[in-house]
């Protein structure tokens, strides 16, 4: 089979660090043809290993017909636009998260895929790393029984004293208030999807409290998010990004089951401990959960893997909407102070 | 120790048993008579906190009824079951005599105010501490963060976790259990008072989000939630306290002492992790007789928590974030 030809709307720091490797450790699945970036400087960067075409005009890209698929990593405040004109295109789509900075986009967005009858995936990365994949498995076995109550801790560094790093400064997009809501969508954008992952329902209400703790910020950089689910499932994650610095990525996920209990720390020597009836395991070492490459490369060999064989995407975009609508209503919760509950019409009120 | 003092204690639970364990002839603290009263309605109890007075403390003995006891002792140690702890308390106030109850000290405004009217009356001095206040890691932490060592607190998580009952536990069972040791650790650290209080009850947990002044928040998991294969006889505590230079992780009861045998002999021995809490409490009652004072602020901390508390219960009834007083 021949490789996919895809092209990448955006080379920033998630291209450099995350897709681009994983586009590099595929090449019997995938072939970049070309790149878009506003600046020049990062698109050359991102292509020349590839020997791939470089623009600064993503319109340029989407001309190209040998291009059969496009994987969008720009900010989340332009996926509405860099999607919308995908699909009228006609490529395959694969989006990095989170899908949208408002219902609205991502509902904009569905609809051009499901009109032009292409496959948007949104890259909720988390979903394909080793230690999630081994729980989800040990969830749908029944290994812990019924799901009761889902917790993540996530917790990373700031800058040293007298810096303002990358993200987070005003000077960065994910600071600035105009395009970014901050912590809800930049980093817990994962936890609400691990939610509604493994609590198998609807959400009923989630209550959010949130704060900016840098001195110099301009949107919240921390957020605790308590979601009831439809069956009872109560989820809970504290998402802070102001560990001292070097702290290394920390995330501390558990679920606890009518029959037992799955943990996975960072930094704990066993990664991973099973407590079931029949007694503890430790089913395997899975060392950091953020071995992200790995997991960029089975996201994307996954989502090729859809379109050679025309099977449905793993993770569909109405199921990455599920997540953007729970980080959204906990943005507004957080902002009034009051328990948001969410409605039959896939909103809240 | 100085000079004896004669030791009641009160009530027949896990901690009371505890501390006799410790109050044997060739402790450290044996004051004199230690009395073990139960007030429960089973006999059995009865029996059980006489025979494990007779076992554990040479020379003890035990009444059924606490109030006899009282003119006989220096102090009190008030335990069992938290619905009576008020009475006890108070009355050991009223009779001058040195009183050490962990939390809760009352379950009502009005219990706390005739603890606080008998103070006020000069009756006794009052020691109000907590198992986690009292173990190394717990006192540790909380005299970090009041220290100042790591700035300014953001961020608390906490999390309390004991082994899951034969029966769905009720929100009641698991804030009585796990609630009151934690909320009042996590207010300690916070210390200014809470602004808003949200709770929601999983199948046998309850999840809180307290907002602090300051612009504390803190995130905490009451959880009787462990497998009963789990090992951890105390249970299982954990708290990250983040604040602006650094962090704090207590983890109070991970010092237990596993010895496991070899695979031809199997027979691991876990030992409880050392010192036990009420080894702590009672060097404090200690001082506190010596110095005659207790802590001044005990029924305001209890007042602060009970607020909490009740802002628990009834952000669960309404399902709703609920406004404390003082609340911007």
């Amino acid at each position: 089979m021949q490789p996919v030809r895809v092209g990448m709307i955006g080379c920033g720091s998630i291209a450099q660090t995350a897709h681009l490797p994983a586009v590099a450790r595929l090449p019997g699945s995938v072939k970049l043809m070309a790149v878009a970036d506003v600046n020049q400087r990062a698109a050359d960067q991102a292509a020349s290993p590839f020997g791939a075409a470089v623009y600064t005009d993503y319109r340029q890209l989407l001309d190209r017909k040998d291009i059969e698929m496009v994987i969008v990593t720009t900010p989340e405040f332009l996926h509405r636009e860099h999607v919308v004109a995908a699909a009228e295109a006609g490529k395959q789509i694969l989006c990095e998260k989170p899908m949208a900075p408002s219902l609205g986009d991502a509902d904009a967005m569905i609809a051009a895929a499901e009109k032009a009858g292409v496959r948007l995936m949104i890259g909720h990365s988390r979903r394909f790393t080793g230690r999630y994949m081994e729980v989800r498995r040990a969830v749908d076995a029944g290994e812990v029984g019924d799901v009761q109550i889902i917790r993540e801790n996530e917790r990373r560094s700031r800058p040293p004293v007298g810096q303002q790093g990358t993200y987070w400064a005003p000077s960065h997009w994910t600071g600035d208030p105009k395009v970014s809501v901050g912590v809800a969508l930049t980093n817990a954008i994962h936890e609400t999807d691990l939610f509604g992952w493994f609590a198998g329902a609807d959400p009923v209400k989630v209550y959010a409290e949130h704060k900016i703790t840098r001195s110099f910020g301009l949107v919240p950089d921390f957020i605790s998010i308590t979601v009831t689910f439809a069956n009872g499932v109560v989820a809970s994650a504290e998402v802070n990004n102001f560990m001292p610095p070097g702290f290394p990525a920390y995330h501390q996920f558990e679920i606890y089951g009518s029959r037992g209990v799955i943990r996975a720390k960072d930094l704990d020597q066993q990664a991973l401990t099973r407590f079931r009836d029949q007694g503890a395991d430790a089913p395997g070492i899975f060392e950091r959960l953020l071995r992200y490459q790995d997991a960029y490369v089975s996201e994307l060999s996954q989502f090729v893997d859809a379109l050679q064989r025309n099977l449905p995407v793993p993770l569909p975009a109405r199921e990455a909407r599920k997540a953007l609508r729970i980080a959204l209503a906990a943005v507004e919760s957080a902002t009034s102070g009051r328990v948001v509950r969410f409605d039959e019409k896939g909103g809240w009120r | 120790m100085g000079a004896p003092y004669k030791l009641g204690v009160i009530g027949a639970d896990s901690r009371t048993r505890a501390l006799a364990e410790r109050l044997g002839p060739s402790s450290p603290f044996a004051p004199g008579p230690v009395v073990l009263v139960s007030w429960g309605p089973s006999p059995a109890g009865n029996n059980e906190a006489e025979a494990a007075a007779q076992a554990s403390v040479g020379g003890a003995w035990f009444s059924a009824r606490w109030h006899d006891v009282l003119p006989t002792v220096d102090a009190i140690f008030v335990g069992g079951a938290p619905e009576g702890r008020a009475q006890a308390v108070l009355a050991g106030l009223e009779a001058g005599k040195a009183v050490i109850c962990p939390l809760p000290l009352g379950l009502s405004a009005a219990e706390l105010d005739g603890i606080e009217a008998a103070l006020s009356r000069g009756g006794g001095i009052l020691l109000t501490p907590t198992d986690l206040r009292c173990t190394l890691a717990g006192a540790e932490g909380l005299r970090q963060v009041t220290g100042g060592e790591i700035g300014r607190i953001h961020a608390i998580f906490a999390a309390s976790r004991a082994q899951t009952p034969s029966l769905a536990a009720t929100a009641e069972d698991i804030l009585g259990e796990l609630g009151w040791e934690l909320v009042d650790y996590v207010a300690a650290c916070a210390g200014g008072p809470a602004l808003r209080v949200y709770a929601a009850k999983a199948e046998s947990a309850l999840l809180l989000t307290l907002r602090f002044q300051g612009d504390l928040i803190a995130t905490l998991e009451l959880g009787k939630t462990l497998p009963r294969e789990f090992s951890a006889p105390r249970g299982e505590v954990e708290l990250d306290l983040t604040g602006e230079t650094g962090v704090i992780r207590v983890e109070p009861y991970k010092h237990a002492v596993s010895i496991i045998g070899s695979h031809s002999t199997p027979n691991t021995e876990r030992r409880a992790w050392h010192p036990h809490p009420v080894v702590e409490m009672l060097e404090e009652l200690e001082s506190a007789v010596k110095e005659g004072r207790g802590d001044e602020a005990a029924v305001g901390r209890s007042r602060r928590l009970l607020a909490l508390m009740e802002a628990v219960r009834e952000s669960l009834k309404t399902g709703e974030a609920i406004r404390l007083e003082g609340a911007r």
